[in-house]
């Protein structure tokens, strides 16, 4: 089994209890491949998600989303927008400890030139950042218009509006 | 290594209450939130309306074991395919 430090950025619209509010993570991640194939992506930041597939791109797209969904069910329980936007903060700062450690021993063997993901851009581990971004895009003054926003072609589904990246860590 | 990719929602649920029994859980519109402690996992709710038959990644499972601390001599006693995976 190998273990590859990633960064990823995932972001969209989410709609909620009286707000509509873009989110964007800047994360990290274990991408781990086995002798078989088998593909799985371990949350470092935020560590309390995970996400399988038959290849690497299948298995970000799964982890991705449920990224994506916890986000969704965040908004779903946020009594307001601030409640929503530290909650969210709370959920991408959660780290994993053992994905750390193995994310972290990881970077070392990119960085004496053990491991190496072909195809992906290197940042550095040290200098690059975990954050999340929350903006308020629009407020709603009624539960009917959250609803109907939530329901809203576009809002609340996959966040195609900012591009899908990763990068791993050296 | 070799493992499945997926496995029973339900059997997950079992060694939760075998090797965590002070966890919490509670279900939202998209996860069943696993509290252990201060630590907290999000399993994806499964693939079937029934929970004796949905499956969910191996990947939530073995995620989730590190993430909380659960003891991996019992995880992998009472879900034996992903015995040694932790």
């Amino acid at each position: 089994m190998t273990r590859y430090p990633m960064f990823f950025r995932h972001g969209g619209l989410v709609a909620g209890r009286g707000f509509i509010a873009r989110v964007s993570v800047w994360g990290r991640c274990l991408f781990e491949k086995t002798d078989e194939d088998l593909c799985s992506f371990l949350g470092v930041n935020p560590g309390s998600v995970a996400g399988d597939g038959a290849t690497l791109q299948e298995a970000h797209r799964d982890f991705l989303e449920r990224v994506k969904l916890v986000v969704f069910d965040i908004a779903d329980e946020a009594t307001d927008y601030e409640n929503f936007r530290q909650a969210v903060g709370r959920f991408v700062q959660d780290t994993s400890e053992e994905n750390e450690a193995d994310w972290q021993a990881a970077v070392a063997r990119v960085r004496s030139g053990e491991l190496d993901l072909p195809g992906y851009r290197r940042l550095d581990a040290h200098a690059t950042e975990v954050r999340v971004h929350v903006e308020l895009v629009a407020e709603q003054r009624d539960d009917d218009a959250v609803v109907e926003a939530q329901l809203r072609p576009g809002l609340n589904e996959a966040a195609t509006d900012e591009p899908l990246e990763m990068a791993v860590g050296f | 290594m070799t493992f499945p990719r997926r496995i029973r929602l339900a059997e997950v649920l079992a060694m939760l209450d075998t090797c965590a029994p002070a966890h919490t859980r509670r279900e939202t519109r998209h996860s069943i939130q696993v509290y252990l402690g201060k630590l907290t996992f999000n399993l994806p709710s499964g693939d079937h309306a029934s929970l004796s038959k949905a499956e969910i990644g191996t990947s939530q499972v073995r995620s989730m074991v590190r993430q909380l601390g659960i003891p991996k001599d019992c995880a992998g006693r009472e879900l034996p395919t992903l015995a040694g995976s932790f």
